[in-house]
């Protein structure tokens, strides 16, 4: 399978502040990737540079079309952020915030055609929050919240998908779902990143794992296959930091 | 056309320069108040003032003191990152204090102080020319247009700009823009409405107007007509009752803006 995206000894930071050091990774078309550590590790650091919000201090960072030429950016990427990070005294209905999702489509169209609306009530249907569209988004509970933030993330049917503590919030059952959502859409062939604490998460469906860790002021990436990386000292090591 | 206008009545002037500045405000101050950088608009303000003043020691138009100092504090603030050392807040504090004493400094300088010179800082709505009610009807049409065209690359880069960054959108860029738009409504209506009466109208009204609806259209509707009828109320009863103008119109804005409270309250509750 051919690379999406690879990170050549790539360092990252702000200003002189290094944070995550000297990281190698490759993500190949189609792959469940799981990235895991503890709080303030780099998790989100690492999330803004594969977006492109962030360059590295050092090294470089490569992303691929699906002919394998060296492009820009990923074209069609799917976000879902965390909904503590959001500001939800934003006059917004659960429409507006999935329909945002479709913009690079709408172009410079400020009014929604009516396949944009079906776009957009069939990704709520896949996270089943299609009876909710017409609320406002402060109306909702954190789990229906991040239900309607993957609806926005997956309603360009992008190539990447990158979740960002995706369950956060959910009760099992709502979990679940989600997770069931995501394994669909992997299914179908897209790449997933997913950011969890929940390992069970990551040892049931990644098929390569980036574990956090710190060796003295600094925090390196160790990147690999889930057996070669969740080793009993990795574990014990997450589980003294969260 | 300038004629015509000249010859209108004051009080229909000052009426017309008073809704100029609302629609202005308004209308662009929901974006301000969402983006939690109402102060962002306020350092505006008094740098626009203190433009106004360098204009006034420089004897260059007023309108291009302001601009100069509104485009400064606009590549300041457009460039404000959550990661830089300081925090933002007291950067904009610093600002703030730093354009009102160069303000002071600027018209103890100038050559012509007078009270001429106060009535351009602090603004005299019943003074305005034909000329100045062009100039801010050009400037209304201009930020409108960039308003409702680019409604989604600002909405969007104000709710979420990490998904923004993720959908290709250049969050920097559109940052510049939409506090070029807002500088540029600042400086133009500062010196009709004086700084007071222009941070007033981009935060009260739009407060209105969230407090009254939770859809986007109507959170608009509402903090414009607000606006204008605090405008109207303010400018009557500045005449009626010989009060000064832009102290009326603020505090019929925070009339409103109390009902609205109490309204939402009311309508929650039940």
């Amino acid at each position: 399978m051919s690379d999406i995206f690879k990170f050549n000894n790539v360092s990252l930071g702000y200003g002189s502040h290094v944070i995550l050091k000297e990281v190698n990774l490759n993500v190949e078309r189609g792959q469940y990737i799981g990235l895991v550590g503890a709080n303030g590790a780099g998790k989100s650091t690492l999330l803004k540079a594969i977006i492109g919000s962030l360059k590295p201090l050092s090294g470089e960072i490569t992303y691929f079309d699906d002919q394998g030429n060296s492009v820009k950016r990923i074209a069609k990427l799917g976000y879902m952020p965390q909904h503590q990070s959001l500001e939800l005294l934003f006059p917004l209905s659960v429409f507006d915030v999935v329909l945002m999702g479709r913009y690079p489509q709408m172009g410079w169209r400020i009014w929604s055609h009516s396949q944009d609306k079906e776009a957009v009530y069939q990704a709520l249907e896949r996270v089943k929050m299609q009876d909710f569209s017409s609320r406002h988004i402060s109306e909702l509970s954190g789990g229906q919240l991040q239900r309607v933030l993957m609806a926005r993330a997956i309603v360009s049917e992008p190539e990447l998908l990158l979740l960002d503590e995706p369950t956060n919030g959910m009760d099992l059952g709502a979990s679940q779902e989600t997770l069931n959502v995501v394994n669909d859409l992997h299914k179908q062939g897209i790449t997933v990143i997913i950011v969890t604490h929940i390992l069970e998460i990551i040892a049931k469906n990644a098929q390569k794992v980036g574990i956090f860790h710190q060796k003295g002021e600094e925090t390196f990436l160790t990147w690999g296959a889930p057996h070669e990386v969740l080793t009993s000292n990795y574990l014990d090591e997450l589980k003294t930091k969260k | 056309m300038i004629n015509f206008i000249d010859n209108l009545d004051f009080t229909v002037l000052a009426l017309i320069a008073a809704s100029l500045v609302s629609l202005m405000t308004s209308y662009i101050g929901v974006m301000v108040v969402l983006r939690r950088i109402a102060f962002v608009g306020a350092t505006l303000a008094q740098l626009a003032t203190a433009g106004i003043a360098l204009s006034g020691l420089m004897e260059i138009p007023c309108n291009l003191g302001a601009v100069i100092m509104m485009l400064l504090g606009v590549g300041f603030f457009a460039q404000q990152d959550s990661r830089q050392r300081l925090p933002s807040e007291g950067l904009i504090a610093a600002a703030y204090v730093a354009s009102g004493a160069l303000a002071v400094i600027f018209i103890a300088l100038a050559p012509h102080t007078d009270s001429d010179m106060l009535g351009l800082l602090f603004g005299n709505i019943l003074a305005v020319s034909a000329k100045d009610l062009l100039f801010m009807l050009a400037v209304l049409l201009l930020i409108t247009a960039t308003n409702i065209f680019f409604y989604k690359e600002f909405l969007l880069t104000s709710f979420d700009p990490m998904m923004a960054q993720a959908l290709g959108y250049n969050v920097k860029l559109w940052n510049w823009l939409f506090y070029l738009s807002l500088g540029l409504a600042i400086a133009t209506a500062i010196h009709t409405a004086g700084v007071l009466l222009v941070f007033s109208m981009l935060v009260l009204p739009p407060l209105t107007g969230l407090s009254l609806s939770k859809k986007w259209n109507w959170v608009w509707i509402n903090s414009t007509i607000t606006s204008l009828l605090a405008v109207f109320g303010g400018v009557w009863l500045s005449i009626n009752k010989d009060l000064p103008t832009s102290a009326s119109i603020i505090t019929i804005s925070c009339a409103l803006f109390l009902l609205a409270l109490v309204w939402q309250k009311i309508t929650t509750r039940n």
